[in-house]
């Protein structure tokens, strides 16, 4: 097992989790009421697509860090979750960036493929919008040390990150033939 | 402008006001300058003085090696147990620092500690043998775990002292070649590098805290022979970067893909 990197202190690291996660998601809802019509000189929907290569990579570095805690090789799975989280910010940064040049895109399908597509975009933007501060307060179970109460809380921020993460992919494929 | 701005103000005002803030310790012992080509360009690079190895026993009776404490910075003077004059007070505050380091700290946020290791050299061996020794220590609550005191061959260590560490170098007071009765503690690195020489009586009451000081730098200095461990693995890691480019072409492609229709 690994050493406790911070000291414990439950309800500072409360307030900063929340304080932060709410900072984000506010940043988040307020950025994409606005539109900035720049003329860049290239195309802003690359951001989208950076996006989905992101979440992509953080899908298979979830997976690879969980099969690593299985094997007992804690150091590695440290390694792979700190580039997941540093992913995460930079993720963030573009996703922010896409929104804010390219505003919203109307999904042009129609039918099942549309019932389809609203079904994982609307689970992945609810699970999207409060998955965060999971991941924080996982990732201080296990910078404190406590390793049993980051296994329990890691059972429900795994599989919720993992699904947000190959969904954003998903939903990048279905609606990126409409972008204009 | 200003998003490029702010980060780049502070980043100067950070840097002009910490890089002098800390002095790291010098080198003392050059063993030689070479010159070597370094992409393409001559540069002078200065060796310094490797401690070498030496074998002794400490007061356990146990066989030990310098080099058995690689990588941990050492802390090392000379004394004998019959000396009436300043070992009782070099021990005593080589103890003091040992206690100090042991005891630093929140238990949960502290260093590792044991990365020093302190050591006490017998200039009289043929006497202090390691019961000797064992009595001395225990009379000053010497914790053997990471502060040995030595004994040996005499000549040995008396080559290690003025060959290896040269206790009398840049030192006011002459030191005699047949007995080495010295109040320095001298500092290694975890490159076993000599890196200070301090007054271990401690009589400007700067010097001990000027060593603890610089204990600390040397802790926290990096390595510049070991390459960075932390993303050492992940890059080990080929399957993993393979699946990562995968992602980036099959996305790239699906992009122009895309815009091209």
């Amino acid at each position: 097992m690994l050493e406790a990197s911070i000291q414990k202190n439950d309800k500072q690291a409360r307030i900063l989790i929340g304080v932060f996660s709410f900072v984000v998601f506010a940043a988040v809802v307020l950025l994409s009421k606005f539109k900035l019509s720049l003329h860049l000189g290239f195309d802003v929907h690359i951001f989208a697509m950076i996006n989905a290569i992101i979440n992509s990579i953080i899908a298979v570095l979830l997976i690879a860090a969980l099969v690593a805690v299985k094997n007992k090789k804690y150091d590695l799975h440290r390694k792979l979750m700190f580039t997941a989280l540093v992913l995460s910010i930079l993720f963030l940064v573009s996703y922010i960036a896409h929104h804010l040049l390219a505003g919203e895109t109307k999904f042009g399908g129609e039918g099942v493929i549309r019932i389809v597509y609203l079904l994982i975009l609307f689970t992945h933007i609810f699970l999207a919008a409060i998955i965060l501060p999971f991941i924080l307060f996982t990732a201080y179970r296990a910078l404190t040390g406590e390793f049993a109460a980051h296994t329990k809380l890691a059972r429900y921020t795994w599989p919720l990150w993992f699904y947000v993460a190959v969904t954003g992919p998903v939903v990048y494929l279905l609606i990126s033939p409409y972008y204009i | 402008m200003i998003a490029i701005l702010i980060p780049a103000v502070s980043y100067i005002l950070l840097k002009t006001a910490s890089d002098h803030a800390v002095v790291m310790p010098r080198k003392y012992l050059l063993d030689s300058v070479v010159t070597v080509v370094k992409n393409g360009k001559q540069e002078d690079d200065s060796i310094w003085h490797v401690t070498k190895n030496i074998r002794l026993i400490n007061q356990l009776g146990d066989t030990v090696h310098l080099y058995d404490r690689q990588g941990k910075i050492i802390v090392l003077n000379f004394f004998f147990t019959s000396c009436r004059s300043i070992c009782p007070m070099l021990t005593h505050n080589m103890v003091k620092m040992q206690q100090s380091f042991m005891n630093g700290g929140e238990v949960r946020n502290k260093i590792d500690t044991s990365i020093v290791q302190f050591i006490s050299m017998s200039i009289d061996p043929e006497r202090d043998s390691v019961s000797v020794l064992k009595n001395y220590a225990d009379r000053f609550g010497v914790n053997p775990d990471n502060y040995w005191m030595l004994t040996g061959k005499k000549d040995s260590i008396y080559r290690f002292a003025f060959e290896e560490l040269k206790v009398d170098q840049f030192s006011v007071e002459p030191i005699s070649p047949d007995f080495i009765h010295t109040s320095r503690f001298v500092l290694l690195d975890r490159n076993m590098v000599v890196r200070g020489y301090y007054d271990g009586l401690d009589k400007d009451s700067t010097s001990l805290s000027q060593l603890a000081r610089d204990i600390g730098l040397l802790m926290l200095e990096k390595d510049k022979t070991k390459k960075s461990e932390l993303f050492l693995e992940i890059i080990d890691l080929k399957w993993l970067w393979a699946i990562v480019v995968l992602i980036v072409v099959v996305f790239v492609v699906v992009f122009y893909r895309n815009r091209n229709n």
